[in-house]
C-alpha cells in the first residue's frame, strides 16, 4: 500500500521555537514533497523607511533578527556610510568586528545547542547554552543588553571598551574555548551524533551554487565563499580563513558551525589585541543619496542590504535579503527522498531564521 | 470544595507548564525565553516545564509582533489549553507593535487577539523579568482558582512618587 | 558600494539569465523599487563565487570589491513579467514577494504563491505602490500553493 499523506510541520512546534510552517507529502515514511508557507512573521518593516529617518532605521534593521542583530545593523550602517562617502574610524571598525563575532559565537553555540535538542540529545543542548551564557554576560557588560546591543549608528558605534574590559573579555573568551573544545568529543566524535548526522540531507556542491544557498550551508558543501574574505570592516586587517567542508550533509554544516565558532574567538581575541586608537564616530556630511548595495557575513550566510536614498532624511527603499531567505530553496531540494524523523534534523541544519527570512 | 480537589489546585500552581508560541519575534524574545530553560537559569528546579502541546499546558508565554495571519494560530492555541490558564505577554513588539507599530501588516498588540493577564516589557526583557511574569501569572491563576486575590497593577520602581510629583507639578 | 546594472528588457531577461547560470554566478536576489506610478524597476544581483586565492591576487585591481554583477529592468506594473525561476529555482520566493508587495504578475512561476505568500486574504492592498490591489486568482483555483 502505497498512499501519500499530507503532514503539516509548525507552525508551533517543539523543536523550532519560530513558526515555520512546512507541509510535507509523505508516502509511508518517505517525504516526496515539501511545501512551505510563509508568512507567520511577516512584518513589514521595509516599508517603515517612510516613515522613520535613515538614522532611526539603525534600530528597526537590527530587529529583524534578534540573534544576529549587530550584523544587521554593521551591514545597513556600511551600505549607507557608502552612500555618504564616509569610512567609520579604525577602531570603530575594529569594534564592530568584535561585537559581530560575539553575535556570531553566541549564535552557533545557541544553534548547536538546538541542533543537538533536534536529536534528542537534550544534555548537550544544555551544555552549549550554559557556556552560551559567557558570550551574554559579555554582551552585557560591554553594550548594556544581552540580545539587542544597539552599538552600532551610521558613521561609527555608540560605545568603547577600556582597558580592564579587554582583560576581562579575553578571560572569558579562554572559558568559552575550553568549553568548546571538551565538548568536541561530545559532538563531533561521537558515534551517536555521526550516525543521526551524516549522509543526511546531502546538498552537492553544484546543486548548492544553483540553488543559491548561502553561509554554512553553501561551505559545507565545498563552496569556499565567505562575505568576510571581502574585507569589510576591519577584517582584512585581521588573519581569517573559511572554514571549508565537502560532503554537504547535516554533519559537515555541524562541523563548519563549531569550527567557525572557535575561529570567531581567534578574531575576537586577535581585534581585542590590536585595537586601534582613534575616534568613534565621523561627522556625517548630509543626507545619504542614491543607491548602494552591501553584504556582509551573518551567522547564517550572507546577507544583502540594497538601499536607495533621495537627498532627503527618509530613505526611498530599502530591500533586506537575509541568508535563511536565500537557504530556504536548497532545504527543499534536501527533504525529498528523506525519512519522516529526519526531518527536524535536516530542518535545523540551515539554521533557519524565520524571523530574517520574512521580515 | 473537596480536600483532594483543593491538593491538586495546590499542587497545579506548584508546577505550571508552560507553552511558548512565537507570533513573529525578532528570536531575541524567544532566546530569553528558553534561556530560562538552560543551566543558568534553570526554571526547572521550579517545577516549571516547557511543553510543546497546548493542551498540557498552564501557562501560555506569547512573544512577537502578532499578524494578520499568526492571530489565527494564536486564537486556536490559547482556546485549546484547558482552563484555568494565564497568559503572558513578553516584549515591546507583544505589547503594542513595538517598533513596528507603523508597519502594514502588524495588529497592535496580543491583546487584541486574546485576554493577557500580565505584560512584561523590555525589548528584549531579561530572563529574570520573564520569570517573574511568570510568577506574577501564577497568581493570575491562584484567583482564577478562587485561591486568591487577583493581582493587582505591579508598582514600577519609581511610580510610588507618581502622584506625589504631579501633585506637586 | 554604487553599482552599475547592465539594463535589459523583459525579452531579453530569461536569455541574460541564462548565461549567467552557464557562466556559473550563484544567483543573491532580486531588489524592487517603484520608479512612478506605473513603473517597477527590478534588480537582479548576481555572484562571482570567487575564492579566496582569487579574492587576494586581484582585489587591489578590482575597484568593485563587492565582487557582483547586476542585471536592471523597468517593467510597466500591469504586464506580465517573465519569471527566472526556470533557470536559477531559488528565485521564486523573491519574485512571490514581489507579487504581494507590488501588486504584479509573474508568468512561469515554480511554485505560485497567488499573491499570498505572506499577505492574508484579508489584506489587499499592496504595500508599496500606492491603491495597487493584490492580484489573486479565484478562490477556487487557489489549490496549489495553499
Amino acid at each position: 500500500m502505497n498512499r501519500s499523506t499530507v503532514i503539516p510541520f509548525g507552525p508551533q512546534h517543539p523543536v523550532l521555537p519560530e513558526p515555520l510552517h512546512i507541509k510535507f507529502v509523505v508516502e509511508d515514511e518517505t517525504v516526496v514533497q515539501a511545501v512551505p508557507q510563509l508568512g507567520f512573521v511577516h512584518r513589514g518593516l521595509e516599508s517603515l523607511v517612510r516613515t522613520k529617518d535613515f538614522n532611526q532605521m539603525v534600530f528597526v534593521v537590527e530587529r529583524i533578527c534578534g540573534i544576529c542583530s549587530c550584523i544587521h545593523a554593521n551591514c545597513y550602517c556600511n551600505a549607507i556610510e557608502d552612500m555618504l562617502g564616509v569610512t567609520a574610524p579604525p577602531r570603530a571598525q575594529f569594534l564592530r568586528v568584535i561585537w559581530s563575532e560575539l553575535h556570531r559565537i553566541h549564535s552557533h553555540l545557541l544553534w548547536l545547542g538546538l541542533f543537538a535538542d533536534a536529536f534528542g540529545f537534550e544534555s548537550v543542548f544544555h551544555q552549549f547554552w550554559r557556556i552560551r551564557e559567557h558570550v551574554m554576560d559579555i554582551c552585557e557588560a560591554t553594550a548594556g543588553n544581552r540580545v539587542i546591543l544597539s552599538i552600532n549608528v551610521v558613521g561609527g558605534v555608540r560605545r568603547d571598551l577600556n582597558l580592564d574590559q579587554i582583560n576581562w573579555m579575553l578571560g572569558e573568551l579562554d572559558k568559552i574555548e575550553n568549553g568548546m573544545r571538551e565538548l568536541t568529543r561530545t559532538m563531533l566524535d561521537d558515534y551517536t551524533v555521526q550516525e543521526r548526522t551524516r549522509g543526511i540531507g546531502v546538498l552537492s556542491k553544484d546543486d548548492a551554487r544553483l540553488l543559491g544557498a548561502v553561509g554554512p550551508t553553501l561551505r559545507g558543501s565545498g563552496w569556499e565563499c565567505d562575505e568576510r574574505m571581502h574585507g569589510y570592516a576591519a577584517y582584512k586587517e585581521l588573519n581569517f580563513v573559511p572554514v571549508v567542508e565537502h560532503d554537504g550533509d547535516c554533519y559537515a554544516r555541524c562541523k563548519v558551525r563549531f569550527n567557525e565558532t572557535l575561529h570567531a574567538i581567534e578574531l575576537v581575541r586577535e581585534a581585542l589585541n590590536r585595537l586601534p586608537e582613534s575616534e568613534l564616530t565621523v561627522k556625517l556630511p548630509g543626507n545619504p543619496d542614491g543607491e548602494s548595495v552591501f553584504r556582509v557575513e551573518q551567522p547564517r550566510g550572507e546577507l544583502f542590504y540594497y538601499v536607495r536614498a533621495n537627498g532627503s532624511k527618509m530613505l526611498e527603499r530599502m530591500r533586506v535579503r537575509t541568508p535563511t531567505f536565500a537557504n530556504i530553496p536548497p532545504l527543499l531540494a534536501m527533504l525529498p527522498g528523506c525519512k519522516l524523523p529526519d526531518v527536524p534534523v535536516i530542518v535545523l541544519s540551515i539554521d533557519p531564521c524565520i524571523s530574517c527570512t520574512e521580515r | 470544595m473537596g480536600f483532594v480537589e483543593n491538593m491538586i489546585k495546590k499542587s497545579r500552581l506548584k508546577s505550571p507548564w508552560i507553552v511558548h508560541f512565537d507570533c513573529g519575534s525578532c528570536n531575541g524574545c524567544d532566546i530569553e525565553v528558553l534561556a530560562c530553560l538552560t543551566p543558568m537559569y534553570d526554571v526547572e528546579r521550579f517545577g516549571v516545564v516547557n511543553t510543546g502541546n497546548p493542551k498540557h499546558a498552564d501557562v501560555l508565554l506569547v512573544t512577537g509582533t502578532v499578524n494578520h495571519r499568526n492571530r489565527h494560530v494564536l486564537k486556536q492555541i490559547y482556546e485549546q489549553m484547558p482552563e484555568p490558564k494565564a497568559v503572558v505577554s513578553i516584549g515591546a513588539c507583544n505589547l503594542s507593535g513595538g517598533v513596528f507599530k507603523d508597519s502594514y501588516n502588524i495588529l497592535n498588540g496580543a491583546h487584541t487577539v486574546i485576554p493577557v493577564d500580565v505584560f512584561v516589557p523590555g525589548c528584549p526583557p531579561k530572563p529574570e523579568a520573564i520569570i517573574d511574569g511568570v510568577v506574577t501569572a501564577l497568581n493570575a491563576l491562584a484567583a482564577k482558582m478562587g485561591l486568591g486575590p487577583a493581582p493587582g497593577a505591579a508598582l514600577m520602581p519609581g511610580d510610588e512618587d507618581a502622584p506625589k510629583a504631579a501633585a506637586v507639578g | 558600494m554604487f553599482f552599475d546594472a547592465k539594463p535589459v528588457t523583459p525579452e531579453t531577461l530569461l536569455s541574460e539569465a541564462q548565461r549567467m547560470a552557464d557562466e556559473k554566478f550563484r544567483f543573491v536576489t532580486m531588489s524592487q523599487t517603484v520608479l512612478d506610478e506605473r513603473t517597477l524597476r527590478l534588480y537582479y544581483h548576481f555572484d562571482q563565487n570567487r575564492t579566496l586565492s582569487d579574492l587576494r591576487r586581484c582585489c587591489s585591481l578590482d575597484n568593485d570589491s563587492t565582487n557582483m554583477t547586476h542585471l536592471r529592468m523597468d517593467v510597466d506594473r500591469d504586464k506580465p513579467i517573465p519569471s527566472i525561476s526556470s533557470i536559477y529555482f531559488c528565485a521564486l520566493l523573491v519574485e512571490n514577494e514581489t507579487q504581494d508587495q507590488f501588486g504584479v504578475r509573474f508568468d512561469g512561476l515554480a511554485l505560485d504563491y497567488q499573491g499570498a505568500m505572506y499577505l492574508e486574504g484579508e489584506v489587499t492592498h499592496a504595500p508599496y505602490f500606492t491603491m495597487t490591489t493584490v492580484k489573486r486568482a479565484a478562490e477556487g483555483a487557489k489549490g496549489g500553493a495553499q
